[in-house]
């Protein structure tokens, strides 16, 4: 009887939070559209975001297509079909692994921040302050987060593509026999525009899904410092996960 | 002339009642003081003038309007109004004094700069700060951090201030600078206050008028001249800080 309550109050408080999470999110995209916009804000979180996330993001994605080039060099070898790698190569960074390492990398620095700072705001009264004074917090803290971290995502994964390959190349050109020349023709040949606007599409997705995670959690923190670090660390894991799902919903869809 | 009016206002948390059927108007440039022990409903009382919690019950009247079910977006303007100095400033840490206290000017005036610097070094001076304008509020006093946010509260200069516990933790003298502060604001800027307070000593001194709640219940309503006279018996045991009397207390067992 104990385990049964017990699941059914775990499965109950899950729908709870969907349903907290939802409409957390469409206040956001309500205030979104309305006056004022704070351009300010969104830059200062854009060069904030950029600062955590990019040298991180561009230093994975560049180890993933080093330490990838080679597993692949050798796996399609035994087979003679090592020119195969760079398509294999530039595909499956393109398609799913700098858009996925990325939105993990940004939801551990980001996502984490996000919460930290807004569930520190909260349990200081900032948040009651910000609303007495006649300003939305969910348009001033949410808003401006929502977009730059989605911008922020964009161009991350935008660079964390070329970043993997080249560093694909670099590993695949001077420590194994593979051609220069052949590397980028096979990498180009295969890659199609829709590749690219998917990419970039899903980073944009998760940019939101991590921005949306970390606020909310922000705003709903409870119980002084100790609750901001419980909400830090759920929000971290609720991203990852989300993450993860997303992306396997994406794939289904776009390919 | 009445500014402010609640009337049957209730609220419960689950079955508890913290405000209960508290009917009170606030007259123009008055000071009044809602004391009362701790977890009386004071804060709860004025969170719901503000608006940031809904009454279960009963209806608050703001400038001859009745506020209780207004929209969002309505609130926005009704706050501009009113300002609140929290207990502990509430001051957003990321910012620097001078932008905390130009954070209204921002947000809500169309200003050049340079008049925004004018004011606020005249919103500073007034409550008898300079020089601290690049500082941020984790590198000043508790005395001055409640200073910064006084300067920052009234940079609209709102017709209805509230005031949570302004002077709890203050050494005497900063919190006879605060009293002084409050003063001159009521004389000069005409501001109606709203002091939530369990401090005797401080009420007696600044208000115009006092109120005691009581298990969410207004027990006593006098003007400050008539309070060392009442007949009230809450209101004589709060003052005699006595243990026997109508207020119950419980004392924990000591061996």
């Amino acid at each position: 009887m104990g385990i049964l309550k017990l699941f059914y109050e775990r499965f109950f408080n899950l729908f709870e939070q969907v349903g907290n999470i939802t409409l957390f999110t469409a206040d956001t995209f309500k205030w979104l559209f309305k006056k004022p916009f704070r351009r300010q804000l969104v830059v200062e979180q854009m060069e904030k975001i950029g600062i955590q996330t990019l040298p991180v993001a561009l230093l994975t994605s560049a180890f993933t297509g080093m330490i990838f080039i080679v597993q692949l060099y050798f796996s399609l070898k035994e087979f003679d079909l090592e020119p195969l790698c760079p398509r294999s190569l530039g595909l499956t960074l393109i398609r799913e692994l700098a858009p996925i390492l990325s939105g993990l990398v940004m939801a551990g620095r980001v996502g984490a921040a996000i919460t930290a700072e807004i569930g520190t705001m909260k349990v200081t009264n900032q948040l009651d302050a910000i609303t007495i004074m006649g300003i939305n917090p969910v348009q001033y803290l949410s808003v401006p987060r929502l977009i730059a971290t989605s911008l922020a995502m964009f161009g991350i994964v935008v660079m964390a593509n070329f970043v993997g390959i080249l560093g694909g190349y670099l590993v695949g050109t001077t420590l194994l026999d593979l051609n220069k020349a052949t590397f980028i023709a096979e990498t180009l040949k295969y890659i199609e525009l829709k590749d690219f606007f998917a990419s970039a599409g899903k980073g944009i997705f998760f940019g939101m899904i991590i921005s949306m995670i970390g606020c909310w959690r922000g705003f709903y923190v409870k119980g002084g410092s100790k609750g901001v670090g419980k909400a830090t660390m759920e929000s971290v894991v609720i991203s990852m996960i989300l993450i993860l799902a997303a992306d396997y919903v994406l794939n289904l869809i776009i390919w | 002339m009445e500014i402010l009016r609640v009337e049957n206002l209730s609220k419960a948390f689950k079955k508890f009642k913290v405000i209960d059927d508290i009917s009170l108007s606030f007259e123009k440039n008055e000071i009044f003081t809602l004391m009362g022990q701790s977890g009386t409903g004071k804060s709860v009382f004025l969170k719901l003038v503000l608006g940031l919690l809904k009454p279960d019950r009963g209806r608050i009247i703001f400038q001859g309007e009745d506020i209780t079910h207004a929209s969002d977006q309505a609130w926005i303007e009704i706050r501009k109004e009113m300002g609140m100095l929290f207990q502990n400033g509430a001051l957003f840490d990321s910012l620097n004094v001078f932008e905390n206290v130009s954070f209204l000017l921002t947000e809500h005036l169309n200003i050049s700069h340079e008049e925004k610097v004018e004011r606020v070094y005249k919103l500073l001076m007034e409550v008898g700060l300079k020089g601290i304008e690049e500082l941020y509020p984790s590198e000043l006093s508790g005395g001055m951090q409640k200073r910064v946010a006084l300067a920052r509260t009234i940079a609209l200069n709102p017709a209805l201030l509230f005031y949570d516990e302004p002077i709890t933790g203050l050494d005497p003298i900063t919190a006879a600078v605060i009293i002084r502060l409050i003063r001159e604001l009521n004389k000069k800027n005409k501001i109606t206050s709203i002091i939530v307070s369990h401090s005797i000593k401080t009420s007696l001194e600044i208000s115009d008028r006092l109120g005691l709640l009581y298990r969410g219940k207004l027990v006593a309503l006098e003007e400050a001249e008539d309070i060392k006279n009442s007949k009230n018996k809450y209101l004589k045991q709060f003052i005699e800080g006595s243990t026997k009397g109508p207020i119950e207390v419980f004392l924990e067992e000591t061996v």
